[in-house]
């Protein structure tokens, strides 16, 4: 049954919100990547191919999760799908960190 | 096979009245849509019980990894200017949501998921799919 618009705009609405969410979290590993590839190139080096995995999967993680809730909520109402939004976001949160740990485990860091 | 009129020969008039009563409804309706019980028997509700120690026990070493070391040192409110400082807000507030993550899977999924198969298989995948990977890598 498709949803009708008067109740398509609050689901936009948090879904916007949490994109926010997401957004912010993706901004902080390409930030993340660009300060990695300026500190290999000032020293003369290159990331190997498996720091680029691992700070690529760091922007891959939010979207996915951003994605995954709302393919998963699109047939739910409001709650539900903030629900799922929220946890989605908190699982990102969580394997962001784990990537980043990884990735300092990678370079000899941690 | 029993005869039908053996059978009218036991009973009489207000036999009805005499039967057991019948037992009252119960207060938490644990059946499924199919009929089967929600809860999925004895053995699902104690590898629930498990799994929830198990998102407990990943919530602490959460809590341990956001005070590893390297962890805690990229985050930091730096020169402590608006834009700074709001950026260490929202880092810090992932950082809470992180720690969460354990437990808000695992709450939404016994909550909401009725189907017992489907709520022991996202269970099971919660608690891989959130191990402590910073607190275990400064461990080892």
């Amino acid at each position: 049954m498709p949803v009708r618009r008067g109740r398509l705009a609050p689901r936009v609405l948090v879904a916007a919100l949490f994109l926010l969410a997401f957004g912010w979290q993706a901004f902080g590993a390409i930030s993340n990547l660009l300060a990695w590839i300026g500190l290999a190139t000032a020293a003369g080096g290159q990331l190997t191919a498996t720091a680029w995995i691992l700070l690529v999967g760091g922007i891959a993680i939010p979207v996915v999760g951003w994605i995954a809730a709302l393919v998963v909520g699109r047939r739910r109402a409001l709650l539900p799908l903030a629900l799922l939004l929220l946890l989605a976001l908190c699982v990102s949160e969580a394997l962001s960190l784990s990537q980043y740990a990884l990735f300092l485990g990678v370079i000899g860091a941690l | 096979m029993t005869d039908p009129s053996d059978e009218d020969a036991l009973s009489w008039d207000g036999d009805d009245a005499l039967a057991a009563p019948r037992r009252p409804a119960p207060l938490i309706d644990d059946r499924a849509e199919d009929g089967r019980t929600a809860s999925g028997g004895g053995f699902a509700l104690l590898l629930v019980g498990v799994l929830g120690g198990v998102a407990v026990i990943e919530t602490a070493f959460w809590i341990r990894s956001a005070f590893e070391t390297q962890i805690a040192a990229s985050l930091t409110p730096g020169a402590g200017t608006p834009v700074e400082v709001l950026a260490f807000v929202l880092n810090l507030a992932g950082r809470v949501l992180a720690i969460a993550a354990p437990l808000v899977w695992y709450v939404v999924v016994a909550l909401r998921v009725r189907l017992p198969s489907r709520r022991l298989a996202l269970l099971l995948l919660g608690a891989l799919l959130l191990v402590p990977w910073p607190a275990i890598l400064a461990a080892a």
